[in-house]
């Protein structure tokens, strides 16, 4: 009964916010333009509690790449690119800020967390040229796997493997392959999350 | 022809914003307090994308000491002292608090840094007095010319001309120029020379 009225919300609040999901979706397919999705991706970002969460699935399933229904997306957090492909059941609670990435299905990303656009988003090469004019510069996807944990405040920069525990403010420069637990600042492998040091791992 | 156009916005979100700019000055320079100040400064940070962009740029040009009407400020970003100064061609990312800080041209900062008033904000010299009763010293941080923050930096000291703070960094003492800094304790790791 329950899981019944919370399919017919659903259902509700994605017919309501179809015309704009898709209004930014054509725009970006024909002209591509993401002036729209931007605006309409951090608006959606305001909208408080249960309602801003059945919200914020719909338009990103309407928009993004790949994206499911049964995304938990909190409050003020919004995805700002929207190449971005996001598995099933993924939880990202509120303010985090999420670039061009690939994440895998059943991950969990916690409170204030930055994913950017890879390591090379900022390249300054040249000391004699202004900061602003080389700030955007390339933009790499980032993958993060399945059932993957990233703590509070962290920020991501490199690829991370299934299976793998990032602590909280924790900075990721590195790639992270499965199954381990890292933390610190530049995150470093503490500990690997196999019993058995000979178990083959499953990617 | 694409720059009349950005004028025509820009002069449109300056009428706009006119209210909001000149009650919190005036409330400033009539009172001293800057309540209306904050508030209005972190309601427009809640204005999504472009509208906001233009909007806290035309605010925050009325109000600081000094900023440019170009000024770009993302969602989420406010500066919580109207003493602050901001120079030209300067871009600041998402949910970034800045304190009182002089911040030069061309500088760029990432998103969710805090740029705090200073090492001596909060002052707990006294262990038997309440945490909530400190009271510090508001020092005005001094950002250089292209300078970059990366992102969930935490930002208490000085930094110098065409340094770059390396994300997650939390810089307590003065970074000179020309240096890539990173890490916590932020701590010079490369020299950047021609």
């Amino acid at each position: 009964m329950k899981k019944i009225i919370k399919n017919i919300i659903i259902s509700i609040i994605f017919f309501l916010t179809a015309p704009i999901g898709y209004t930014s979706k054509i725009l970006y397919l024909f002209f591509q333009s993401t002036i729209l999705y931007v605006f309409f991706a951090q608006f959606f970002a305001l909208v408080p509690g249960i309602l801003g969460t059945f919200v914020r699935a719909s338009f990103y399933k309407q928009t993004l790449k790949k994206s499911y229904l049964d995304l938990d997306i909190g409050f003020c957090s919004f995805f700002s690119k929207i190449e971005t492909e996001v598995g099933k059941s993924v939880l990202i609670t509120g303010h985090s800020q999420i670039g061009l990435v690939n994440i895998g299905d059943y991950t969990v990303i916690a409170n204030y967390v930055s994913i950017l656009s890879g390591r090379y988003q900022h390249n300054f090469t040249d000391p004699t040229k202004k900061i602003t004019d080389e700030v955007n510069d390339t933009y790499n996807c980032i993958h993060i796997g399945s059932n993957v944990f990233i703590g509070d405040n962290s920020t991501i920069m490199a690829n991370i493997g299934n299976n793998t525990i990032v602590g909280a403010a924790s900075n990721v420069i590195k790639p992270l392959p499965p199954y381990i637990v890292a933390v610190g600042n530049p995150a470093q492998i503490v500990k690997q999350r196999i019993k058995e040091p000979n178990q083959p791992v499953a990617v | 022809m694409k720059r009349i156009c950005k004028m025509i916005v820009i002069a449109f979100f300056y009428i706009l914003m006119l209210p909001f700019g000149v009650l919190a000055k005036l409330t400033y320079k009539l009172f001293g307090s800057q309540i209306l100040f904050t508030m209005f400064g972190e309601f427009l940070s809640l204005i999504p994308s472009f509208p906001g962009y233009f909007s806290r740029g035309c605010y925050y040009q009325m109000t600081l000491a000094k900023a440019d009407i170009e000024l770009f400020l993302a969602f989420g970003s406010y500066i919580s002292k109207i003493e602050t100064r901001i120079g030209k061609n300067v871009a600041i990312g998402g949910r970034t608090t800045i304190g009182l800080a002089e911040i030069g041209d061309n500088a760029a900062i990432a998103n969710h840094v805090s740029v705090l008033s200073g090492r001596r904000q909060h002052n707990f010299d006294d262990p038997g007095s309440l945490v909530v009763d400190a009271e510090g010293v508001f020092d005005k941080i001094v950002i250089g010319n292209n300078v970059f923050i990366g992102d969930q930096s935490v930002v208490m000291a000085n930094i110098g001309d065409k340094s770059i703070i390396g994300a997650g960094s939390v810089v307590v003492k003065e970074i000179p120029s020309y240096s890539v800094a990173v890490g916590n304790p932020a701590k010079v790791v490369k020299k950047r020379t021609k």
